[in-house]
Parts: structure tokens; sequence; C-alpha cells
């Protein structure tokens, strides 16, 4: 076993780190650690405590709902004190009270704090005072000298100071009177209760020696000190003076009462005494001390009875008691008067006025007359222009400041140059507000005469040779113009006006225009005219100047005067489009009734898919390096503003009117046939007839203008005969040679709205030749160019409706008028009735279209019902549509030269003009009737 | 998808040639046969009595150079026609319809074919059998769709339910409900786990064809969606609306927008079919535009009336294209010519759908006249009207492989066979 020997040996070398545990003892139990629950904490006071709560304090703390102890109210059982009772006497207060009382906080802390010997409050003053006057006015020397040993000798430096001028305590501060203050003394015959007082000697010396020259010390009083009330106590209550009722008036002027003078003698503690006897004073008229007063002392003061005159006797001449018993402060009524008017404190150095100032000044309004009126009333205002002069004489003479008045007067009439004037301004730069006044004076003529005959045209279009010599047409419509312009035509010297700043080119063509314009050229553009320009381009070119011209006319001058060009320009006049458009149905159309279909009516455009969707069809991107999404768009001029806009002109309205009738009468024969194969050339002829008819309206509608009623009562007269165009091409002049094609913007207006065309910009001339080339049949030679859409709206709703394609449109335009927001083919209604055998093709049409169509189907148009309203109208056209039936089928036989084009809907211009018709419109026609018949 | 799901033979009943696979072969051989231009005569002579008598040749008569013009179009027309005619009929390998078979020059693969010709061949058989008739209860009956396979049929209804059905049974499957409004049609996915539908409430909904839930709606038309179909994939669905659009929803991925927006139409789109890299859309403006996502191009025909249904042929060469003025036109889907013209039936003023025969050999129409009107696909002469109900026959569907048909009326689903169909040949579905 050498290995446990060896390890002894080196245990006893081993050094020990720590404490050891005490070794058990033999025989004694293993403590065991309190469990958690038992483990208790105590205060100091032996009570358990608990980790309880948020609360630290309060009765209940650890113990639930208790006193703080475990057996909480339970009362204590008798435990002998026998044994303690030595040291235990007397139970004092604090014995009851709870340690948190005793607390910094508490009730009654125990702390160490500064007492009111220390703190420097205005009522240690006052016992300090009363000290020291008690330590002097002692009878015996030595009790004061005692006293100052014991009471702690503070005197303020105020005092020391005061005493030290010659004031002593007791005293009033102030000059000295002459005099004696302290008359009151204590009757020898008042009985005085317990043992009677030894006569003080030295205050009854006092009284009876008077000597002359002596002069006393002012009362000690507090002045009056009115100061605002703040507290709740009752009016004038004031509570006694301390000073006065304690000490103030010690030493013998107000014999206390209840303090005889062997007490005073042998109590060596004066102010202990005098507290006492302040003790045994009465009380205040108190209620209590309140809680969060500090000291009774300062606030109900004690009053004593010494304060009260006891015995009725004459009055003292210097006392003005007049036998009052008032406390003494209300003694001195008379003087104090003044001091009460004075509300506030006095100043330092100031005393109130003896003598009160002079009454303020009051100052009488003035009589008002009798007859005055509170209201004001404006005299009539009389303008130098008045056209009674004796009126203004007599008001100048009775004024004799007319001058003024007109000034005045005409201040609000006066226009802006006017007052320009006045006030001696230069001019604007303006230009010059009248195109007319560049006018040479036989263009006036001419202007006046156009306007006279435009007047009497309207007058009377009876009258068929007005015996107006304006020769050639086209002069005369342009002339027209001008004089539609007016004296309102801008001018070119309204440089910073530039309506075509985009296209320089055209700008300058429109100055030239305007110059010419001034010179009084009639034929103007086409003298500037870009020679590459076609004649519709032209033609529009010169309608957009016009209107250009007639829209920033001198009132724009004025202000274009005042503003200037903004540099940066928006891109507002350029409109994304898709490159390709479909083109013009009009051939497709064609080619669709030929059944030739393929390359005439096939479109084919680039067209990018989105790549997602490419992705998802599992489809190649054909354009893989192309952003373009859906057809390539380019930017297009948009159209010009002035396209759209018209002229308010004299002799629009009835020509329109006239041209309306005419297209009515022209277009109803040609009502909405059910389309089918088998009308092919009969479409394409109303189609013929329609376009001509167009065109002759045109015609006729310049006819009108140029002075030629004849024309319009020409066709009139013969609407039984094929058309008009006879009259029409009677007329034709070589001058229309260059305007043979309609206007453009008619067609672009016409196929912009109708086709639904996202722009119609981008027609090109080839486009454009191709529609061309279909109404280049016999009657194109008469067709008449660009005045046209400048007339009306009314006719250019016409043309839109002139030119819908009829194959579309009948169908469709019968659901819409159906239903209006129906769109495209509808559904068929959700069930049919089981009787009708016959399909319905309307469910919707009322009993009112059923009717309809029980009627022969003469017409083979089927109208659907539209709305109620517009339902009459309808009939009542059908009703004249029969009349002219056989009329024009006559002009259709006549008409049916040509089979190529494409056929314009009748029947949509047919109901749309219907439903813009007033009732007046066509109760006029049906007069008219009759006499077109002949 | 469970539901739907294909059965085993389902696929291959779809290939399977039948003996009536070659009918249509034996009125064509002869034709093929003879010159092409000689065709030409014949062609116009036999559409004589449904056509109007020989239109080309009084346009051409002028002489001007539009009616030489009118000349060359009419034989490639011919051709063209001639082409489309019989291939179809072929039934040798029945291509998958929508593989893109050349046109013309197929004609040398074809000839031998054509030179020794299938044993009696049977005539094609058309519906005329009321197999089935289903009571909706749903309003009207806006569109009648078959599945992908022809087992099932989607019923669309004016109560603003969809409704799944057997037709060869008659059985109510699933009702869909979850539109606003009517819906206005239905298209099954390839997979039949899915559906789409599109109704008058603007939004086309994606329909799980189990759970009968609505996975997605496409919110985004401005106006009543007319139509709605699935791409081959059922990855995108695209749906045509009065507000003239049509627009490519992405079922993948969760973008509430669509992909692409086909806004060329100037008026509302009332048909669309969509085939594996074709886009077909008839429009009320009257043209048919199909946009061709391989070429990236877009072809706009002008049929000249409001166009209410476009269907492409089995083989992808032809649309075909119903319009307002009562005319159902075939058009050669490559250069736009017109291959057919077939009228006699009633159709001015509705919606209404047309379609071809399972084999392309007739071409079937809804009527408002209540009946639905079967024509020659390539003589043009109406063969079958078939009286279907008193009200107007507003939707059909055409099995996608055999002689059956589908057609809605009024509140009311008919299923039609051939008459020598028999209840044993139906498959066990469902």
């Amino acid at each position: 076993m050498a290995a446990p020997e060896a390890s002894d040996s080196e245990e006893e070398e081993l050094a020990g780190y720590g404490t050891a545990l005490e070794p058990l003892p033999e025989g004694e139990r293993i403590k065991k650690p309190i469990p958690l629950q038992e483990q208790t904490v105590k205060d100091e006071k032996g009570r358990y405590k608990r980790f309880h709560g948020a609360f630290s304090g309060g009765f209940s703390a650890g113990y639930f709902n208790t006193v703080g102890s475990k057996e909480g109210w339970a009362p204590s059982t008798f435990v002998s004190s026998r044994q303690k009772r030595a040291d235990k006497t007397v139970l004092g207060p604090e014995d009851f009270m709870d340690e948190e009382d005793l607390s910094e906080y508490g009730i009654a802390p125990k702390e160490i704090t500064t007492t009111d010997d220390f703190a420097s409050k205005p009522k240690d003053r006052i016992k300090e005072k009363a000290r020291q006057i008690a330590g002097i006015t002692a009878s015996i020397p030595g009790a004061t000298a005692l006293d100052d040993l014991i009471a702690p000798a503070k005197i303020t430096i105020g005092v020391e100071l005061l005493r030290k001028m010659g004031w002593k305590e007791g005293q009033g501060v102030g000059p000295r009177v002459k005099r004696k203050p302290r008359k009151q003394k204590p009757d020898p015959e008042v009985k005085v209760y317990g043992c009677a007082l030894p006569p003080e000697g030295s205050e009854d010396e006092e009284d009876e020696y008077q000597p002359e020259n002596v002069t006393f010390a002012p009362k000690d009083v507090m002045p009056v000190d009115l100061t605002p009330k703040e507290n709740v106590h009752g009016l004038g209550y004031r509570g006694l003076d301390p000073t006065k009722a304690l000490f103030g008036v010690s030493g013998g002027d107000y014999p206390n009462l209840f303090t005889d003078g062997s007490e005073k003698t042998s109590n060596l503690l004066g102010d202990l005494r005098h507290s006492k006897g302040r003790k045994l004073g009465i009380s205040g008229q108190a209620f209590g001390v309140g809680a969060l007063e500090e000291d009774d002392d300062d606030i109900y003061a004690t009053e004593t009875l010494s304060k009260y005159d006891t015995v009725l006797k004459d009055e003292e001449p210097g006392d003005m008691l007049y036998g009052w018993t008032a406390p003494k402060q209300y003694k001195n009524k008379t003087g104090m008067e003044k001091e009460v008017r004075y509300i506030g404190k006095i100043l330092d150095g100031f005393s109130l006025a003896s003598k009160s100032s002079a009454p303020k000044k009051t100052y009488i309004p003035p009589d008002l007359p009798r007859d005055y009126r509170p209201v004001h009333y404006f005299r009539p205002v009389i303008t130098a222009r008045n056209e009674n002069p004796l009126l203004l004489q007599a008001l100048v003479e009775s004024t004799g400041k007319r001058e003024t008045d007109t000034l005045q007067q005409n201040k609000h009439t006066l226009n802006a140059s006017q007052r320009r004037e006045l006030l001696g301004e230069t001019a604007l730069k303006g230009p010059c507000p009248s195109v007319l006044e560049y006018l040479s004076v036989k263009d006036k003529e001419r202007i006046k005469e156009a306007k006279q005959a435009a007047e009497q045209q309207m007058k009377t279009q009876t009258l068929p040779q007005q015996s107006l010599n304006i020769s050639s047409s086209s002069d005369g419509v342009h002339h027209k113009w001008q004089m539609a312009l007016g004296g309102q035509l801008a001018t070119p010297g309204s440089s910073d006006f530039k309506p075509f700043a985009k296209n320089p080119e055209k700008q300058k063509r429109y100055e030239d225009y305007i110059e010419s314009l001034k010179q009084g050229q009639k034929d103007t553009s086409e003298s500037h005219s870009d020679p590459g320009m076609t004649e519709w381009e032209r033609g529009r070119e010169r309608k957009e100047f016009f209107h250009a011209a007639v829209l920033y006319k001198s009132s724009n001058s004025v202000l274009s005067s005042r503003f200037t060009r903004a540099k940066h320009e928006d891109d507002t006049d350029k409109v994304e489009v898709p490159r390709d458009q479909e083109m013009d149905v009009d051939d497709k159309e064609s080619a669709v009734k030929m059944k030739m279909f393929g390359k005439l009516t096939r479109d084919k455009f680039e067209w990018h898919p989105e790549k997602l969707l490419c992705k998802r069809f599992n489809v190649p991107d054909p354009y893989s390096n192309s952003s373009i999404v859906g057809l390539p768009k380019v930017k297009r001029d948009k159209y010009s503003v002035f396209n759209f806009l018209t002229l308010p002109e004299s002799t629009t309205t009835t020509i329109s009117q006239t041209t309306n009738e005419k297209i009515q009468q022209n277009i109803n024969p040609n009502k909405p046939k059910k389309p089918s194969r088998w009308d092919i050339s009969d479409k394409e002829k109303k189609k013929k007839d329609s376009i001509s008819e167009f065109i002759s309206l045109a015609r006729s509608k310049a006819d009108i203008q140029q002075q030629q009623p004849e024309s319009v009562i020409e066709d009139r007269s013969r609407t039984n005969e094929p058309l008009p165009n006879k009259a029409v091409n009677e007329s034709t002049d070589q001058e229309k040679e260059e305007e043979r094609r309609p206007s453009m913007d008619l067609f672009k207006a016409i196929f912009a709205s109708s086709s639904d065309e996202k722009s119609s910009s981008s027609e090109e001339d080839s486009d454009e030749e191709a529609h061309q080339t279909p109404s280049s049949v016999p009657n194109s030679e008469s067709t008449k160019p660009a005045n046209l859409p400048d007339t009306s709206s009314a006719d250019v709703q016409e043309c839109m409706a002139v030119t819908n394609e009829p194959d579309l449109v009948s169908p469709l335009l019968k659901e819409k008028l159906d239903k209006e927001e129906e769109f495209g083919p509808r559904l068929p209604p959700v069930f049919f009735s089981s009787t009708t055998q016959r399909h319905e093709p309307v469910p919707l049409a009322s009993s009112l279209e059923a009717s309809q169509k029980e009627k022969p189907k003469k017409n083979k148009e089927k109208h659907k019902a539209k709305r109620e309203h517009k339902h009459k109208k309808e009939k009542k056209k059908k009703h004249k549509k029969h009349r002219h039936k056989g009329k024009h089928k006559n002009k259709k036989s006549e008409k049916n030269s040509s089979s190529d084009t494409a056929d314009s809907s009748d029947s949509l211009s047919d109901i749309e003009e219907i439903t813009d018709l007033s009732s007046q419109e066509l109760l006029r026609r049906l007069k008219h009737l009759p006499a077109m018949k002949q | 998808m469970l539901l739907l799901d294909m059965l085993p033979g389902g696929a291959d009943r779809c290939n399977t040639p039948r003996p009536g696979a070659m009918v249509p072969e034996n009125p064509l051989s002869p034709r093929l046969a003879g010159a092409s231009r000689s065709h030409t005569g014949r062609a116009g002579d036999e559409a004589g009595p449904t056509k109007s008598p020989a239109p080309l040749p009084s346009a051409a008569g002028p002489g001007s150079e539009e009616a030489g013009q009118g000349g060359r179009n009419q034989g490639s027309q011919n051709l063209r026609g001639r082409g489309t005619e019989w291939e179809p009929d072929t039934e040798a390998p029945l291509p998958s319809p929508r593989s893109q078979s050349p046109d013309l020059s197929d004609l040398a693969t074809v000839g031998p074919i054509m030179a020794f010709p299938e044993p009696k061949p049977k005539k094609p058989e058309l519906p005329k059998k009321l197999v089935q008739n289903l009571e909706c209860k749903q309003g009207a009956v806006r569109a009648v769709r078959f599945n992908v396979d022809g087992n099932y049929c989607l019923t669309c209804g004016s109560d603003k339910s969809l409704k799944l059905w057997n037709p060869h049974k008659g059985t109510l499957l699933k009702t869909y409900s979850g539109h606003g409004y009517e819906v206005l049609d239905a298209a099954g996915s390839f997979n039949n786990s899915q559906l789409c539908s599109c109704g008058a409430d603007k939004t086309v909904a994606l329909w799980d064809v189990a759970s009968g839930q609505v996975i997605r709606k496409f919110r985004g038309h401005a106006g009543k969606v007319n139509c709605v179909q699935f791409n081959e994939e059922a990855t995108v669905i695209l749906s045509g609306s009065i507000d003239s659009s049509v627009r490519c929803w992405d079922c993948r991925s969760r973008r509430p927008d669509p992909i692409q927006i086909l806004d060329e139409a100037k008026d509302g789109v009332s048909s669309l079919k969509v085939s594996d890299y074709e886009i077909l859309s008839g429009s009320v403006d009257g043209r048919v535009r199909r946009y061709d996502l391989r070429a990236g191009e877009l072809y706009s025909d002008y049929i000249g009336s409001p166009v209410t249904s476009v269907c492409f042929s089995k083989d992808g060469q032809c649309t075909l294209a119903a319009s307002l003025d009562s005319t159902l036109r075939l058009l050669d889907k490559d250069t736009g010519e017109l291959l057919g013209e077939y009228t006699g039936h009633k159709n001015t003023a509705y919606k209404l759908d047309c379609c071809l025969s399972e084999k392309d050999t007739h071409v079937a129409s809804c009527s408002e006249d209540g009946k639905v009107y079967f024509w020659d696909l390539v003589e043009g002469s109406l063969t079958l009207s078939l009286p279907v109900g008193r009200g107007v026959v507003q939707s059909l569907s055409f099995h996608p492989s055999e002689p059956g048909l589908l057609t809605a009326t009024e509140g009311r689903v008919q299923f039609w066979r051939e008459e020598t169909h028999t209840a044993e040949e139906q498959p066990p579905a469902c």
C-alpha cells in the first residue's frame, strides 16, 4: 500500500486555499436550508416585511387590508407593565404616530431643521422685538441681563441702527411729538380679579410728570395700509394688530390684565412669560388654525381688553376717541378721510394733494337742426354729355365747378386710351386696330356694296337677278371673305403674333397674305402660296390664314403687345398616331361589293407583340430588338385648329337651310334598305348620286354666295329633274377648274368622324387619289371647292352624315337607335313569347314600333324604334319620303352611269338628319312640298 | 382538373381515324383532278342557286384595269380555294389542327392520294338527331362551348352563372357563380383544369374547375367582355370587349394589368379565336383582324358589315367570319381572298355564332329564325337547316372531333348527333 502512504505524506505538505468548512458537530443534524416560503424579512420594528407590491408605504403594505401588522386590529392582550413602569411614564403623541409621520415630510419630522430663531421670518422679528422689549423694560436689570445671557442675543441690524439713532423699543419711528402719546391707563377703580396689582411706580410717575418741552416719540403705529382686499374675510374685518395687542404696547401702556407684576418680576424668563401671557389673552375671532397656516400667532391676533375703553369719560383731545370704543386705528377719522380717497399706497416722498384738482370740463354736443335726417343721399349725376344742355347749364351755374364735376364723372367712362392721354403717357406700340384702314378706297366701296348685297339677299331671296356685278365667282367668294373680315382683320404689323411660328415658311406666307390683304389684293394667297402645294392644300391654308387673321384681330394685338412669346413651347401640335392607318373604307367597300376580297380588302401592318406574349405563346419574338409594342407610332402634325373654326356669317343660316332642304330631298328616296348583294349597283348609283349631290350642294352654296340665287330657285323648281347639277354646270367657270376637288378638310372632317380614325392627318396623296378616282365621274368638274366647310356647323354635320359606310351602319345604327348603350350586335333577348312564331328581332321595341311593322313594306328600310320622342319626327319624315319616291326613282334611273364607286350611307345621313331637324323645320319643309312638285 | 381530366381513351378518340374520315374525298376528287381553270367555272355554277349570279364577270365587264386584277384574283382565289377544299378532307394523318400546313405545295404530296382514292368513303354526316336536351335553368344561355375534347360543355347563363355539363349524358356537373352580371363567353383550358369566362360585368374570370372557385379576376375592360379564349397552353387569356380592345391577360404571373392591349379595332370586338401563334378577332367595325405573333404582323380584312363571329378552320388555313349582313364568308387566311360565301340564314341584329364542322366539311351558323344552317364548305350550298327552336339560336359549338353539335336557344341547350349515332358509342364519360 505504498500509494496511500505516499498520499498521506503529501497531504500534509499541501497548501490549503480558502477556509475550510467547519467540521460537522457530532450528533447535530445538518441544518436544512430555509425554504423560500419561510424566509422572512423584518423591518426595524420587528414586523414582517414582505416584498409586496409596488408600495413601500401605506398601512396595508405587507399585510393586506390590515394595519400593517400581522394581527391587524386585534386588541392587544394585557401585558403587565410592572417591570417597565419606571421607564415608560408618559405616552407622547409620538407613541401613537406612525413612523412615516416622523419622517422628513411627515406631520412631526424629527430631523434637524432650522428653528424659528434662526429662520429669518417676520414673526421671528416680532418675537425678538418682544424679547428685547421685555429685557429692557424689565424692572430688574439683572433679570434682563440674565435674560440676555440666556436668550440668544439677536438684534437685527435695523434695530441696532434705530437704536443708535435714538430709537427705543416701543417707540414709533419718526419725529418726536409734543404731546404725550399714551394717555390710557388702567383705571384704579377697575375691578381686578385676582390679586390687586401693586402700583407700578415707574408708570405712574411717567403719567404724572409732564414737562413742558419734552417731546415724545411718536406712537408706534402701523401705517394704515389700504391694500386691496385679497382675503375672504368680511368687509372691514381686521384682525387685531398683533404688535399692539401683544407686545408693542407693553411696558404699562397697555396693562396686561392677566399678568401681574409679581409674576413678571419673579419670572426671569420674560419672553417666556410674555408668551404665556399671550396665551391667556382672549383669542381672536378666529375659527382655529388652518391646516396650511404655519402659526396662528400671525394671523389671528389676540385681542386684549386693554384695547377697549372700559369707562366713559371725557374725550381727550388728542385721543379723538370721543367716547368711541372702537379699536384705535379707526380713531382718527378725519385725518384719514383724505387718505381714504386715494386708493393705493403713497410712495415715499409723495403726499396727497391738499387741493383737489379742478373738475374736468365737459363740452356739450352741438344742437342738431330740427330737420336733420341721419341718411345720406346722393345727388343724381349729370354727365357732361347729357343731352339736356339746359340742365347742364343750370347745374354748372348752380355749382360753379362744372369742370371738375365732369372730369370726375367722366372718369369711369373714359377708355384706356383716353386715360392715357390724360395722363400724358406714350401710346403703346400696338398695331392699328383695323385692316380696313389699309384697304383702298375702291375696295372699301366694294365691300360696302357686297354688304348691301348680302343684306338684300337676306331680305329677298326671291329676286334672283339682284343686279350685282360681281363677275367671277371665285373673286366674289374671296371677296366675301374679306367682307366678312370686315374691319377686324389683324394686320401684319402685329409682328409679335405669329400663329405659324413653327413653320417659318408658312408664317411667311401668312404674312404675305396679310400684307396683300392690306394692299387690297383679292387673290392673295394664290400668289404667295407654295407652288408645290396642291390645290386643296392651298385652299386649306388660305382658310387657315383667314381664320387666323380674324382670330387675332385688334384686341388680340393689343394683348400681344403686352405679352411676349414663350420660349419653350410644348409639342402640342404633334400627336402620336399609328404609322400605318387602315385605309379608307370606301374602296374596300366597293371591293367587298364586288366580292374582290384579297388585296383590296386587306391591310397589312407591322405589329409588335409584347415580348411576354411571345413567350407565353412559345413564339420567338419577331422583333426581338425593338421596344415598340403594338403598331409603330409616329408623330404627326395635328390638324390646325383653324380648320374647324367657323365664322359667323350672316348668310350662312339661310344657305344651310336651303342646302339642308336639298339634301333632304335628294337623299330621302335613298332610304336604307336591307343591304344585300342584289342591290349593289343600286347602291353605287346612290353613292354616285350622293356625291354629286353633295358637290352640287357645295356649288350651289357658292352660287348663293355669289349672289346668284337663281340657281337655288332652279334647283328647287327642278327637283323632278335628275339633279341640280345642271344648274351647277351652267354656272361653272373656268376658274373652278383649279378647284376641282372638294375641299380637303371637308373630307377630313367627314372621315375623321365617321370612321373614327385615330388621326386623319396621315392621309397620303395616294390615298387621296384613290378617293378621288371614284368621284371623278361625270360631275366631277362641277366639284366646288374650299369654301364649303366654312359655312356652318350644320353643314359639317351634314357632310359627316353623308359619307358613312352604309353597310356598317344600317344594322348597327338600328341597334344604336334602339338602345343607346348597346354597341355592336346585341344578344338575343332572354326569352321569347311562346306564341310568336315569327321571330321578333327587336324585343325592346315598343308597340309603336310594332305598329310600324304592320305597315306595308313600301319602304324597305326598317326603322327600329328610337326613343319615343324621335319617333314622331321619323313618321313625318317617312310621310314626305313617300311623296318623293317617284321622282327619285326617275333620278336613279338616269343616274346609273357608273358603278364602281363606293356608296355612301344615305341611311345614316337620313336618320341623323331627322334627329337634327327641329319640328319647325319639318313643318316648313312640308309647306314647301307642293311648290316643289310643280 | 381531375373532374374533367381526359380519360385515357379521350385523346385517342380524337385522333382515331374514323370510317367517315375519308368521306369528303368523294366529291372532291374529281374536281381536283380537273384543271383549276375549269374548276373555277364550275364552282361558280354550283354556287349559283345560293349566290348572286356571277358577279365577277359583270364587275370585270368594263375591262378596266381593276377588272383585270379582279380576274387575277379570281384565279388565285380558285387555286387557293381548291387547296383548302380538299385539304381538310384528306384525313390521312390528320394534321394537328393548329399545325400550319403549306397550301399549294401540299398538292404534290396529296397528289398520290388523289390518284388512289380510298375505297368507298362515307358521306359526312351532319348532326341532326337530338340526343340531349339540357334545361339549363340559368336564364338565357348566352354561349355554349365544348371543352377541348368534346366530352363536356360549358353554358354561360344570363343569371350570372356558368355551368359545366356532360352533354352526352345530360348531367349537370358543376355550377360556377361569381360573375356580377351575365356571362357572355367561356372557354376551357387544354388540360381541363381551368376555365375562363367573361361577362357583362367587364371582368374576365379564371376558374378552378374542381373547386369551382375563382382563381383570378381580370379587370380592365371598359365595357362588356364579349369573348374570351385561352391560348394553347392556357398561359394567356385573351378577351375581347365592346371597348374595342383585345386584352391579353397573363395567367402565370400575378400582374393585374394585361400583357398587351390590342386596341386596333375601331369598334367593339365581338369574337375572338386563338391559335398557337395567331389571334383572330372580329370586330363590329367590320373587320377581321389577325395578329400573327410569329411574323409580327397584323392583317386586317375588311368585311364591310359588323362581324359577329370568327373562327379558324381546323387546318388553320381559312378564317370564317359571320357578319350582320346575314352572310358567312370564308376567307383565305394568308391572302384574305374570299373562298366562299354562305347565305340563307338570318343574322341582322344579334351576335350569333358560326363554326365549322369537325372535319371542315361544312359550315354551320346560328340564325335568328330558330334554325341552324349547314352549308357545304366547298360548294357553298345549303345542305341542312336544322330547326332548333322558336327563338334565336344564339350560340353553337361543334364537337372537336365528332359530328356533334351543341346549340343554345333561349334557356335551353340541345345536343345533336348524327343519325347513325348510337348511345353505345358514347364513351363512358364521367
